[in-house]
């Protein structure tokens, strides 16, 4: 009986969880359309993954497949990461470096700044898109 | 699960040789091998109804399958590391190693074992005319993997002759605690279905007796069994390597054979082999994998273990069953089961008593995924056990 009762509890205890945790993602679910500033939270279908693949489908044809592609987002470090991770996974086809990686003003070639324009002496505007802007970098 | 294993040695195969994927290279040789490969011994079939519990594990599985692929709960792992070499290996028509060697990629785990994003390039590779990577289609290969882990549990469970109302109990729970897990952290597109698949597809081998009085035959399918499991669960992930070891070594321990050594070890042995050489070759191991065995990091072990407890985290609790794990090694039937999920559980412990980085926020961070690795089979054969006495002795 003992066997039965220990095997019951866990039965019910596997189905709230389960409900519980469908309910949590359908209302998430309800409210996709919220804008999220931190990345960490950021899920496909969320506005801010729409900008940045709109951004990244308008700068595409303007970089040779292979470029090594300098992401800025600046913003807390943790955030920063998680932008480029996002970065790195819609840009595929490139090499898509951070400001912090090694040598990055020796390799990049091309930089695409994200939510916050920047200036640099080396990055000639190449043109603005959605949500960001492309440079070329010129080499050292 | 073998011809995942196939696909893989296959690639693997292209890659030395420097042949790139492609339809006809990737397809012919897998339908060839299907060919030439031996059938298994059906089971029979019954016409029958599904019972309370296979209709749990089906209504689970469906709430699972119709969020995976609208991408809402694609794991972040998936855009950070397993998508992304996926979608980088299909544009490369190959594993791109120079890609991974180079030293900004030390954030996608360049040393991990890449059947994931094989499986992915190769769905990308036949998709489409001209092949084309969509997400959402890939995230129907854990929908996959976890129907074959319900399908392991229910077919050890009716293996072993568990008894009502501990089988079907035993494959909702699983069930259960797998779909919500799945669903709320996020776990479409993540490997860690894979060494939860094989430790289950394993199962029926492991729950089998093994001495030498029982059928010869059936040994040697056990054999393979397990060897195959051991071969994906170490195709699948690093964590993989080591449950890979424990499932063929402790299967041999039962069985001790040279034959049987061969068939658990060989399959096991090439893919890690391969991946060792390919690994080390491009200088793709990382060091922030291990660091130094400490006893002294338990506090912040056992901080992290009882955070990831909690009601409200995405297992509701439900890792507490994990600790009924050394129970399995009580009955005979369940020991060897019992004695890999130890195994790979002291693994993970060692793991984060050896941690390079902050150890309580790697607790947190990856136990949760990790405990979903052993959490079907520690309820599988939980149930049987439980189910044993109350249901006819193993012969």
């Amino acid at each position: 009986m003992v066997r039965r009762l220990v095997l019951g509890f866990l039965l019910v205890w596997s189905a709230f969880m389960f409900l519980a945790h469908l309910q949590k993602a359908l209302a998430d679910y309800d409210r996709r359309n919220v804008f999220l500033s931190d990345p960490v939270r950021w899920r496909f279908g969320m506005p801010q993954i729409d900008v940045l693949q709109r951004c990244f489908a308008e700068a595409r044809p303007l970089i040779p497949p292979g470029s090594v592609i300098l992401f800025t987002s600046p913003g807390p470090q943790d955030a920063e990461l998680f932008r480029w991770r996002w970065a790195a996974y819609g840009l595929p086809e490139y090499d898509v470096i951070q400001p912090e990686t090694p040598r990055a003003a020796e390799m990049a070639e091309y930089l695409i700044s994200h939510r916050v324009p920047i200036r640099l002496p080396r990055a000639k505007l190449m043109k603005k898109l959605s949500g960001c802007q492309l440079f070329r970098v010129q080499p050292l | 699960m073998a011809g995942a294993v196939m696909f893989h040695l296959l690639l693997t195969a292209y890659d030395f040789l420097g042949v790139r994927w492609g339809r006809v290279a990737v397809v012919l040789p897998l339908v060839v091998l299907a060919g030439l490969g031996r059938r298994t011994a059906r089971t029979p079939r019954t016409a029958r109804t599904l019972d309370w519990g296979e209709g749990a594990a089906l209504f689970a599985l469906t709430a699972f399958a119709a969020f995976a692929p609208t991408l809402w709960i694609a794991t972040s792992d998936f855009i950070f590391h397993w998508g992304l070499k996926g979608e980088r290996f299909f544009l490369a028509r190959g594993v791109d190693y120079s890609w991974l060697a180079k030293g900004w990629n030390w954030v996608i785990h360049p040393d991990y074992p890449n059947l994931l994003p094989e499986l992915f390039a190769g769905t990308a590779i036949l998709e489409g005319w001209e092949g084309r990577f969509e997400a959402s289609s890939q995230m129907l290969w854990s929908v996959l993997f976890f129907a074959l882990i319900l399908v392991s549990g229910r077919e050890a469970l009716r293996q072993t002759d568990t008894p009502r109302p501990f089988a079907p109990a035993g494959l909702a729970i699983a069930a259960f605690a797998l779909a919500g897990f799945g669903i709320v952290h996020r776990m479409a597109g993540a490997a860690d279905w894979m060494p939860a698949l094989a430790l289950a597809a394993a199962l029926p081998a492991l729950l089998r007796p093994a001495d030498r009085e029982a059928n010869r035959e059936a040994n040697r399918e056990g054999d393979w069994e397990v060897g195959i499991a051991a071969a994906f669960a170490a195709a699948s992930k690093i964590e993989g390597m080591p449950l890979a070891a424990f499932l063929a070594g402790v299967q041999f321990l039962r069985r001790r054979e040279m034959g049987a050594a061969l068939r658990l070890g060989l399959p096991m042995a090439v893919v890690a082999g391969t991946w060792a050489i390919q690994t080390f070759r491009h200088g793709l191991y990382q060091k922030f994998n291990s660091g130094t065995f400490d006893l002294g990091r338990a506090p912040e072990v056992l901080r992290g273990f009882t955070e990831v407890a909690g009601w409200k985290e995405s297992w509701h609790g439900l890792t507490l069953v994990l600790l009924a794990t050394p129970l399995l090694l009580l009955p005979r039937r369940t020991r060897a089961a019992g004695a890999v999920i130890s195994l790979q559980l002291l693994f993970y412990l060692w793991t984060y008593l050896s941690s390079a980085v902050d150890t309580e926020y790697q607790v947190v961070a990856s136990f949760p995924r990790l405990a979903m690795h052993l959490f079907p089979a520690v309820v599988v054969a939980g149930a049987v056990a439980l189910g044993e006495r109350e249901g006819p002795l193993p012969g």
